[in-house]
């Protein structure tokens, strides 16, 4: 063996990674090589300070909550573009020459289907004399400003005339009605489930919680249960779940907080959800099984020392253990 | 299994079922995988690069691969060793992409591998002597690995930093562990070279 291969061994051995045999014969080695027990000196010194030197960036708990915070919104995007009906959408090719052509008929078409879309009643609406609900008769489409988008072109057929072709009308509308209209709960909680704009989803989420009644309680706890679980905003996902707090805590509840304590990023969100969890407890829901099984895999391994505490805390006034 | 109970029984699943789940479309046991796994892999990609933003780049990159590649993914290995190589070539790639910008054409043209050091990427200070001068062991470190090739750089992070075995960073690289070896020696090497007046 030569006196480089010795060197390399020096190196493997200094990081833990020679075997029995090979440890053997660089002993053997070194025990009359003074050059290579300076190089193993030195390379003990190199990973004693590689080992208290550190690194500049540490993981920390912020950094991975933001990171999945943007993955979700990612994932969000992934997800829409593998739909197979918008590869379906993207094979289909609009030639200019058609929509110079065809600007006037788009513009007949949109003005009839947007008419019909706003104005034809809802389906089981029955007739035209069925009352108009509060929120509808203020509700006021603004036709003039009618978008047409993505049309997209079905069948030129090129022989007979006619053509075919698909899009997306979309007309502002405002509405203005009591947060107990259940029209304006249907409004409200698409916006909250569905809108891009977080800001938008916040404000759906504060007035929904303002205006939750008996009637309507089981739909709109639903979606704040969603929006609790899915929303990639944290400020979204809080309001969420500070308006389910004020709602009565039931099994659906119950879960939606688990899984916010199991699952959200968020260190803030889940320290919400186990305070939730306990001041049910307290306010005379106790603590059954499931709550019991997350708490105690809290308790032995949330990143977040509270969380931990809390869980061992809310475990020991439960159990008695 | 109803929406109300996965919370619990995914947690409580092995990432074979997981995976199996993953790749029929079940979103909450991809998540799961998530969950299990990322901090590791952002770990790697925060010891790998130096700024926050790169890190997350590299963690977003690494899942959106896992999401796009699950289905192809055979249980041949664990999910977390499949799950690191991911991470391990997101991270040389993101490397090799900035250094394209500086000498990369010249070294395509040459045919050459990354066995040598790039020092001129991650110089801060401009020059080896205007950047030790005042900075403190931890700077000097992470100067000193800037200079690695990207691929010593994570073997030796991988080593020093996350605990890993020769063999599994071999399984990680896809390559012999051999190769592992020499990167680690090379790197070992250089490294000590540059911290000598520290150490």
């Amino acid at each position: 063996m030569k006196h480089d291969d010795y060197r390399e061994l020096v190196s493997l051995a200094a990081s833990g990674e020679i075997d029995g045999d090979e440890r053997a014969v660089l002993e053997r080695h070194m025990a009359g090589c003074a050059e290579c027990r300076q190089e193993f000196a030195s390379l003990g010194r190199l990973h004693a300070a590689l080992t208290g030197g550190g690194r500049a960036l540490e993981v920390d708990d912020r950094l991975l909550a933001e990171a999945r915070q943007e993955l979700r919104v990612a994932l969000r995007g992934e997800r829409a573009r593998l739909r197979p009906w918008r590869v379906l959408l993207a094979s289909v090719r609009t030639e200019p020459a058609w929509r110079l052509a065809l600007g006037g008929a788009f513009a007949l078409a949109c003005g009839v289907v947007a008419g019909r879309t706003l104005f034809s009643p809802a389906p089981g609406g029955g007739t035209d004399a069925a009352p108009v609900p509060v929120a509808l008769r203020s509700a006021e489409p603004r036709e003039e400003e009618t978008r047409i988008t993505n049309v997209h072109f079905v069948d030129h057929a090129r022989g007979s005339g006619d053509v075919e072709f698909t899009f997306d009308a979309v007309t502002p509308v405002r509405m203005r009605g009591s947060i107990d209209d259940p029209k304006i709960q249907k409004v409200l909680t698409h916006a909250m489930l569905n809108e891009e704009n977080p800001g938008v989803r916040l404000q759906a989420v504060s007035a929904l919680t303002r205006g939750a009644t008996e009637a309507q309680e089981s739909d709109v706890r639903g979606a704040l249960i969603k929006a609790l679980e899915a929303d990639p905003n944290v400020g979204v996902r809080k309001e969420a779940l500070n308006a389910l707090r004020r709602l009565p805590f039931d099994g659906e509840v119950k879960k939606a907080l688990l899984h916010t304590l199991v699952a959200d990023g968020n260190p803030g969100l889940r320290v919400a959800a186990i305070n939730a969890l306990d001041a049910a407890r307290t306010g005379a829901a106790g603590v059954d099984s499931d709550i019991l099984e997350v708490l105690k895999q809290k308790a032995r391994s949330d990143e977040n020392n509270y969380i931990r505490v809390k869980a061992r805390a809310v475990i020991q006034e439960a159990t008695g253990q | 299994m109803s929406r109300d109970n996965t919370h619990l029984a995914y947690a409580m699943m092995d990432d074979v079922e997981l995976v199996t789940r993953a790749q029929q479309g079940d979103m909450l046991a991809f998540e799961q995988l998530v969950f299990r796994h990322d901090r590791k892999v952002l770990g790697i990609a925060a010891r790998y690069v130096t700024s926050a933003e790169d890190a997350k780049d590299i963690y977003q990159e690494v899942f959106l691969r896992v999401y796009r590649n699950l289905k192809k993914f055979r249980f041949k290995s664990e999910f977390a060793t499949w799950l690191h190589r991911i991470t391990v070539n997101v991270c040389l790639t993101h490397r090799a992409r900035g250094r394209r910008t500086f000498q990369a054409h010249l070294a395509d043209a040459r045919g050459e591998d990354d066995g040598e050091p790039h020092g001129e990427i991650r110089d801060p200070a401009g020059g080896p002597d205007e950047a030790a001068a005042g900075a403190d062991l931890a700077e000097r470190i992470e100067q000193a690995l800037g200079r690695l090739s990207p691929k010593q750089r994570m073997v030796f992070t991988l080593r020093h930093y996350e605990g890993y075995r020769l063999g599994e960073i071999a399984q990680m690289m896809d390559c012999m562990e051999g190769t592992v070896k020499r990167y680690l020696f090379t790197a070992t090497r250089r490294m000590r070279e540059q911290l000598k007046d520290a150490l």
